[in-house]
């Protein structure tokens, strides 16, 4: 007789069975070893036998097939734990294993398949009360029980000495976690639902509890043995969705099929399904397998980014010291520290002066063209007068222009409203690229700074030269990265890096930046920034 | 009054923390010009025991250095009674921002890039510092 056994637990079976199902598919169909892959499927196995033969014997109800069924699910249960065993063994390789133990575990999971089944000293006999099924117990269950707690505390020792062992190895620590948590979910749950209570209590209606926490075992076990990308909701989610269909598919076909006919094109239906499917989560898969390589590649480069830029900081300081000592010995000369020196060499010190600074700027855009790229310069702004930061940059170009004969001048009016809000260093680089640029390539007639007030709140500089001038073609592409005007001033210096930061910096600054030039007419290079206003203290009443 | 008397005819004295003995010798040589009495240490261990032991009126800082660097210097320093009054500048070839917040942070008179300034603006600084 079948017993009006609870709707529920008809469900919970089939989910677990599908879920199980589709556990073993993800598992076989990701990049895993073979070795680990027959296990786990030996361990799917074995579970789907416990649980399914234990609910079997509950919907049966009385009767020789429910006893059968029982003693078959409680036969695999110590098996079930050797293989867990050796799972951990193979999953986790460099932990020290010992042949003959595994073999005599072995022995004694198989041995009680015999014991179980065809003797009366686990399970003597079982019974019906209120339609829950009631185990008599056997002389031998407490060896079984014994036996069963053995095998999982061996099995928490190897995970928790390999925990230990493992320090250094956060990924495979987390699987250790992933395998401890199940196991222990695993362990109390049974210990709980399939021995204390009936045991102690004689409660044999929460039973199946204990059944069903081998389905979290075994799917932190698949977490645990694929990586997290592959285990992702996606794979899982398309595995339990091609599994429940199929499921649905061939139960329909086996079992809701009236005629002979039906049955047979169903199950041609559900095994052209079946291909199919499995394509499926195999694509999916892969996508999540490239999705993880990419990841992978992104963080190398990521790597070889901040290898690059210690780098480029590493060579800059290197790089600065010597020049730092030339400058600072220069200075030294040129100031009457080590005597009179004559114009000559005054002027020849001057332009060694000038080429320094010249490096010193490259060294600087080298340094600052990342950090303002990738958002990482800490801008130190304040409100500064434009006429004073000219006047200070101004002085330094004005030796390399006397050795070229170049007239150099400014022009800045005295009522010119010139409050800005920048980061001074900032600013000063700006008009030494400007400067520098004009000097350099300029090689006859002047070169001049300008402030001009377009309009009440806009001030502008200009760096008037007489130099060959650029193209309209160039112009557009001036300010880009690594742009050099080659056309009109030839193979230079330079690193094509300095109009760019400008333009990077006067836009940080709320600013404009550009040029008007004609090829043979000189060029004005020229910024715009919006003048901050005179705040005037209000008075307090 | 006699203490008085010897502090106003001493001659002012600097602390010195660099590694790179080029620039060693040519602050030396400015600052002795200039009329400083200069105390050198080549790392920053060295740098902070003396600045511990000696009185100094004003500590010139590298960054990076072998054993302790500058910053690392400076928040030990920060760190005793003795060291709190002290003025600092850091004179450092290498502009990280990290480093330059962390050395505002602890308070520091200056925070200059060597290669951008000449011995005879680092001294007027030197000057300004120790008088504040």
């Amino acid at each position: 007789m079948f017993l009006q056994y609870a709707p529920v637990s008809k469900i919970a079976v089939f989910l677990i069975n599908v879920t199980g199902i589709s556990l073993v598919l993800t598992i076989i169909l990701a990049n895993v070893k073979p070795l680990l892959k027959k296990l786990f499927v030996l361990m799917t196995i074995l579970m789907f036998m416990w649980v399914d033969f234990a609910f079997l014997a509950r919907l049966l109800g009385e009767g020789n097939t429910s006893l059968l069924s029982i003693k078959l699910a409680w036969s695999i249960t110590p098996l079930l734990f050797v293989l867990v065993y050796s799972f951990i063994n193979n999953f986790l390789e460099d932990i020290p294993r010992n042949r003959y133990l595994r073999i005599g575990l072995y022995l004694l999971g198989l041995s009680f398949i015999f014991i179980v089944n065809f003797s009366k000293h686990v399970i003597s006999d079982i019974m019906f009360k209120d339609g829950v099924l009631v185990i008599l117990y056997g002389k031998l269950v407490w060896f079984f029980f014994g036996t069963i707690a053995l095998l999982s505390f061996i099995n928490f020792f190897i995970l928790i000495s390999a925990y230990k062992v493992k320090k250094n190895n956060s990924d495979t620590k987390s699987r250790i976690k992933y395998l401890l948590v199940g196991l222990t979910i695993f362990f109390l749950a049974n210990a709980i639902f399939n021995i204390i209570f009936p045991v102690f209590f004689s409660r044999f209606d929460l039973y199946e509890l204990g059944d069903y926490s081998t389905i979290i075992f075994l799917s932190l076990i698949a977490y645990a043995i694929v990586r997290y990308n592959f285990f992702g909701v996606k794979v899982v989610a398309t595995s339990f969705l091609v599994t429940f269909l199929g499921s649905f598919l061939l139960l329909d076909a086996l079992i809701f099929s009236p005629t002979t006919i039906q049955k047979i094109t169903k199950i041609f239906i559900f095994l052209f399904y079946i291909p199919f499917g499995l394509l499926l989560i195999k694509s999916v898969l892969r996508e999540v397998k490239q999705r993880e390589e990419l990841q992978e590649l992104t963080d190398k480069l990521k790597a070889m980014d901040e290898q690059k830029d210690t780098f480029i900081s590493m060579a800059a300081h290197e790089l600065r010291a010597p020049m730092t000592a030339i400058k600072g010995y220069v200075s030294m000369i040129l100031e009457g520290d080590a005597g009179d020196i004559t114009d000559k060499a005054r002027g020849y010190l001057a332009d060694t002066n000038a080429i320094n600074d010249r490096l010193v700027r490259l060294v600087n855009n080298m340094l600052n063209v990342s950090r303002i790229e990738e958002g990482r310069m800490v801008y130190q702004v304040e409100i500064v007068n434009l006429a004073e930061v000219v006047r200070t940059v101004f002085s330094q170009f004005r030796p390399e222009a006397e050795r070229k004969g170049l007239e150099l001048s400014s022009d800045v009016p005295m009522e010119i409203k010139d409050r800005v809000e920048v980061d001074p260093d900032r600013i000063q680089e700006v008009i030494g690229n400007f400067l520098s640029n004009a000097v350099k390539y300029t090689n006859e007639g002047s070169v001049m700074v300008k402030l001009r007030q377009p309009s009440e709140n806009i001030v502008r500089l200009e760096v008037v030269d007489t130099g060959p001038g650029i193209s309209k073609e160039e112009q557009a592409k001036l300010f880009n990265k690594f742009y050099r005007a080659e056309s009109t001033v030839g193979k230079t210096i330079g690193t094509g890096l300095g109009l760019y930061i400008s333009r990077l910096l006067i836009e940080k600054f709320g600013g404009k930046i550009g040029i008007d030039s004609e090829v043979g007419k000189g060029s004005i290079f020229w910024f715009e920034l919006p003048v901050k206003p005179v705040t005037v203290p209000t008075l307090k009443k | 009054m006699e203490n008085l008397k010897e502090d106003t005819n001493k001659k002012p004295s600097i602390l010195l923390v660099e590694d790179d003995p080029l620039l060693v010798t040519m602050y030396k040589t400015k600052f002795t010009h200039e009329g400083f009495d200069i105390l050198i240490a080549n790392d920053g261990q060295t740098g902070l025991k003396m600045a511990m032991e000696e009185e100094v009126d004003l500590i010139l800082l590298d960054i990076m250095m072998p054993r302790l660097s500058g910053i690392d210097l400076l928040e030990a320093l920060r760190n005793t009674p003795k060291g709190k009054k002290i003025p600092v500048i850091i004179a450092t070839n290498l502009s990280g921002e990290e480093d330059k917040q962390k050395a505002q942070k602890l308070g520091v008179n200056d925070y200059l890039i060597k290669v951008n300034i000449t011995p005879t603006e680092l001294v007027s600084k030197i000057r300004r510092d120790i008088k504040s």
